[in-house]
Order: C-alpha cells, then sequence, then structure tokens
C-alpha cells in the first residue's frame, strides 16, 4: 500500500473514532443521568429508537441536521459560523497523540504531552469567538467566566502534569506509558485527584459548569447558535470529555497496559477505552449527582487550594524521588511505598490545615453573629 | 523518486503556509477591529509555529503556540473584556498614530532583512541532530557549561515582574 494512501486511511479511522464514540456515549450520559434521577432516559417507549433506544442519539444526529441555522441580526457573520468549526477541530486535534497500544498511535511526537497542552488554548479561543460573536448578554457571561476559569485551572492541571513527566523523564505519551508499571494514580493519589478536578473545570463539567450554567445564563458562549452548529458544539463537549478521560486514563491509569497485552496486543486499545469509559463514567456521576459552585468559589479552590498544593507536591515528589533514587530504590516500584507515603503525609497534613481554616472560619462567623446580637 | 516527492511537498507545503501567514497578518494590520485583529493574529501564530514543524523543531513550534496563544492572546482578549464593551462596536482605530508605526515597523524590517542577508550563515549544523534533542537542549538549559545562569536570571526576572505588577495593582 503507497504511504499517502496509508495516511489518508489511517487519518480517516483518527477521525471516525471519536465520533463514533461520542454517538455511543452520548447514550451512556442520558442514560445514567436518568437512573440517577429516576428516570428511564431514551427509551423504546415511542418511536422506535432500537434495543434500549441505542440509536437514539443517531436519530437525533439526523434531525438536528434538517434544523434551520439561525444567525442573529448583529452577530460577526465570519466569526460567528468559525467558532464551530474551531471548537470541532480542536477537540479533534488531541485524538493524533492518544496512544491506544504500543504501536497503535496517530503520532507520537517529541512534545507528546506538551501538544496536549498545547492544543486547549484553541478550545477556550473558540468559546471566545462563539461569545463575541453572538452579540447576546448571556453568551459574553458566559464566555467572561469561561476564560476566568479556564485559564485559572490549567495552572494546576499542568503542575500535577509536571510530576509524571518527571518520574517519566519523556514527554512522550508511549514513554509515560511504558514508565507506568504501577498506574500513577496508585504511586501520586493527590496529584491524580488535582489533575482530576482541574480537568473536570477544562471541559466545563459540574461541579465546575460556569461558563454554560444552563439554570442562569441560559447556554452560556453557544446560547445564539442552532441546528448543527449547536450540534457541533454540543458534540466538541462529549469529544472533549471523552478525550480528557482517555488522557487522565493514559497519565494516571496506565494507558493500555493491562493484563495479557503483551501477548495479546490487540487488547491495548480494550484497556485504554475501557480505563477512560469509567474515567468518563466517573464524570458522568458528578454531572448528575453535583451542585453547580459559584464563580468565585471556583476561582478560590483553584488559587487558594489546588495551585498551592499542586506546588507542594511537585516539589515533595522531586525531592522524595531522589532521597529514594539515592536509597537505591532505582525502579518505580521500589520508590512506589516512598513516594505513596509522601503523598498520604501531605493528604494527611492539607486535611488537618482546611479543618484548622474551617475552624476559625467558623469562630469568626460566631464572632460576627455575636456582635450583631449585641447590636 | 520518494524523495523528490516529499521535497516537492515541502517546498508546497512552506509557500502555502507562508502566504497564509502574510494574508492573515495584512488582514489583522488593515482590521478596524481590535477582536479580528487578535484572531487574526493568532492565525499569524499558528502560521509561524507551522515553520517551526516545517523545520523539524517541534518544541519550538509547541512554546510558540503554548506562549503566544495561551498566554499572549488569552491576555489582549482580557485586557479587552475588562476595558472596552465586550458587546459593544468598536470605533475605528486613530488614523494619527498610523505613519509613525509604519515608519517604525518599516525601518525595523529592513534592519533585520539587512542584518539577515549579510551574516554568513553557516551551511553545516554546529552541533550534529541527535536522536533526542529535547532531552539535549534541558541539559544545556540547567548545566554549569551551559546557560544555567541566564536561565535562572531570566527566572528571577519574571518573579520581579510579577512583583512589579502586584505592586501597582494592589488596592490601596
Amino acid at each position: 500500500m503507497p504511504i499517502y494512501l496509508r495516511y489518508a486511511l489511517n487519518s480517516l479511522i483518527l477521525l471516525a473514532t471519536p465520533f463514533v464514540s461520542v454517538l455511543i456515549l452520548i447514550w451512556v450520559a442520558r442514560k445514567v443521568i436518568a437512573r440517577m434521577q429516576d428516570r428511564l432516559g431514551p427509551n423504546n417507549s415511542g418511536t422506535w429508537a432500537g434495543p434500549y433506544a441505542l440509536f437514539q442519539t443517531l436519530a437525533d444526529a439526523i434531525k438536528i441536521l434538517t434544523k434551520e441555522l439561525i444567525i442573529p441580526e448583529g452577530a460577526d457573520l465570519w466569526v460567528f459560523l468559525a467558532a464551530p468549526a474551531v471548537v470541532l477541530g480542536s477537540a479533534l486535534l488531541v485524538w493524533l497523540v492518544i496512544p491506544f497500544g504500543p504501536t497503535l498511535q496517530g503520532m507520537d511526537p517529541d512534545i507528546g504531552i506538551f501538544y496536549v497542552v498545547v492544543i486547549t488554548p484553541f478550545a477556550l479561543f473558540a468559546m471566545i469567538m462563539a461569545g463575541w460573536s453572538s452579540r447576546n448578554k448571556y453568551a459574553a457571561l458566559g464566555t467572561f467566566r469561561a476564560v476566568a476559569q479556564i485559564i485559572s485551572y490549567e495552572i494546576p492541571q499542568f503542575l500535577s502534569l509536571l510530576i509524571p513527566i518527571m518520574l517519566t523523564g519523556s514527554l512522550s505519551l508511549q514513554h509515560l506509558v511504558l514508565a507506568q508499571q504501577l498506574p500513577f494514580a496508585l504511586v501520586l493519589p493527590i496529584p491524580a485527584l488535582i489533575y482530576f478536578l482541574a480537568m473536570t473545570a477544562e471541559v466545563g463539567r459540574l461541579p465546575f459548569e460556569q461558563a454554560e450554567a444552563d439554570a442562569e445564563i441560559v447556554a452560556g458562549y453557544f446560547t445564539e447558535y442552532s441546528g448543527m452548529m449547536f450540534g457541533s458544539f454540543y458534540l466538541a463537549e462529549f469529544i472533549n470529555n471523552f478525550s480528557v478521560s482517555l488522557i487522565f486514563a493514559t497519565l494516571f491509569l496506565g494507558g493500555w497496559r493491562g493484563p495479557w497485552v503483551m501477548e495479546v496486543p490487540l487488547l491495548g486499545p480494550v484497556w485504554l477505552l475501557l480505563k477512560g469509559f469509567l474515567v468518563f463514567l466517573v464524570l458522568m456521576l458528578f454531572w448528575g449527582a453535583m451542585p453547580r459552585l459559584r464563580i468565585d468559589q471556583i476561582l478560590n479552590i483553584n488559587w487558594k487550594f489546588l495551585t498551592p498544593l499542586a506546588l507542594v507536591m511537585l516539589i515533595v515528589v522531586a525531592w522524595v524521588n531522589r532521597l529514594a533514587f539515592d536509597q537505591g530504590a532505582t525502579t518505580l516500584v521500589a520508590r512506589a511505598p516512598w513516594l505513596f507515603a509522601a503523598n498520604l503525609v501531605v493528604g494527611l497534613v492539607t486535611i488537618g490545615l482546611l479543618k484548622l481554616s474551617s475552624q476559625r472560619a467558623q469562630r469568626r462567623r460566631d464572632a460576627q453573629s455575636f456582635e450583631l446580637l449585641r447590636e | 523518486m520518494g524523495f523528490d516527492v516529499s521535497f516537492g511537498f515541502e517546498q508546497i507545503a512552506f509557500l502555502l503556509t507562508a502566504a497564509l501567514t502574510l494574508a492573515a497578518a495584512l488582514a489583522m494590520v488593515f482590521s478596524r477591529q481590535v477582536f479580528h485583529a487578535i484572531l487574526l493574529m493568532i492565525a499569524v501564530f499558528v502560521g509561524v509555529a507551522t515553520f517551526y514543524v516545517l523545520l523539524g523543531v517541534s518544541f519550538m513550534a509547541g512554546m510558540q503556540l503554548f506562549i503566544y496563544v495561551g498566554g499572549v492572546s488569552v491576555l489582549a482578549v482580557i485586557a479587552i473584556m475588562v476595558t472596552r464593551g465586550f458587546m459593544g462596536s468598536d470605533r475605528p482605530r486613530p488614523a494619527r498614530t498610523t505613519y509613525g508605526a509604519a515608519i517604525v515597523a518599516g525601518s525595523v524590517f529592513i534592519g533585520l532583512a539587512w542584518l539577515i542577508l549579510r551574516v554568513p550563515w553557516p551551511t553545516v549544523p554546529l552541533v550534529a541532530a541527535s536522536e533526542n534533542d529535547l532531552a539535549l537542549l534541558g541539559q544545556v538549559l540547567v548545566s554549569r557549561a551551559g546557560f544555567v545562569v541566564p536561565f535562572e536570571l531570566s527566572s528571577l526576572l519574571l518573579f520581579v515582574v510579577l512583583l512589579g505588577a502586584l505592586y501597582i495593582a494592589r488596592e490601596r
């Protein structure tokens, strides 16, 4: 097969995978949330949508294609039309570097995970483009919130990302997977947790759903979009949810590693998709169960809690890792108890500090109410 | 044969990217709205990053996008958000400074072009390209024989800038 034909075929497969998986995942998300809210969710009671309404998403997708595209009168035409394309494109670009197996990867650039980091701002700019060009109050509000939230949460995300990179000594996603003789989530539970929270904020899922906040500002930055333009925002949202889940699985849950993967290489993508699916399921459970935090609470958690904690973790892990290395623990498995103990200590100290500060806040509140009573 | 094909592809890719980048740069300069100018500026940054990719230095491309798209452009958008009406219509730019800016930009361009043409560029690489340039770069940046002093000094400079910004912005 000529090389160009192979490239074209691989690109087509890479492009098709997110869309196909998202068609299934939207159904999963709707079912999960419906069950949590004591509903049935999509079902085959009305028009026939397959067993368990499996084809509901496909039917919705076809229906949405027939809808009218409404362009608001004051909208900035080109930016308004470009935003859905940019958001979908940036959601798809990440899939290029996700390692599905030892050799099954679109591309393994030497900057690896840094590529994923670099792609993030484009989704933000798609939001800004949508929010600015719509000339809509709610869209602008959603954009303000999205910008404030996403650029803040990038910091703990990148800081916690540095820790697996530091332990691996490489940016390549393939090397990051190969280095995980133990999944990093077991060795580094706190960075994994910080990364998970920051990633939830990045894709704007509850409890960090401020950019959309459908109970407050209609649909946030894509309020004015209809038809398939709305559809592409919706699709991009789910593609992003799944791709960040896959990246989390790659970074912290061992990626394609799993039992018998060395004997049967085909198991690689199966393990990765299973792990990614589990992370995605947790995101959906959050969606169904969590209340929405206020924007000031979101930013406070980030700047006063997650960022300092991530910085402390970076320093502590660097130090303990070196100490363990000097003590003769040359493999990750040998250093794992050291690193885990360090995580445990930092975690306990953090919980203690949080308890102390909450007690102080409670005392301050008590003192204030006492003052009010005296007046 | 295969070499010829890839050579042709690189040439076409370079010319296309150059044309698009130049077009975006011109459109940015002549655009009437600040927000359009920012979006076109991002297009220029992406074009420059594409040059780096074509030259085979993906780390530089990543840095270009990380700093200029993820940092500078976002900052510009925030500046617009907090100063002008984000939703209001923009006024045309003041024409008073256009000619002065054109003269400055033109003289910088001519100076740089003169410099680039004049410098005797080495035709053979100074350092043989290794398997993993990124690791080499990292070692050079933090080794005592390399650039550890400028590297740390630049971080100190950034820290001072941060403190200065905080001092100016703090509430009195």
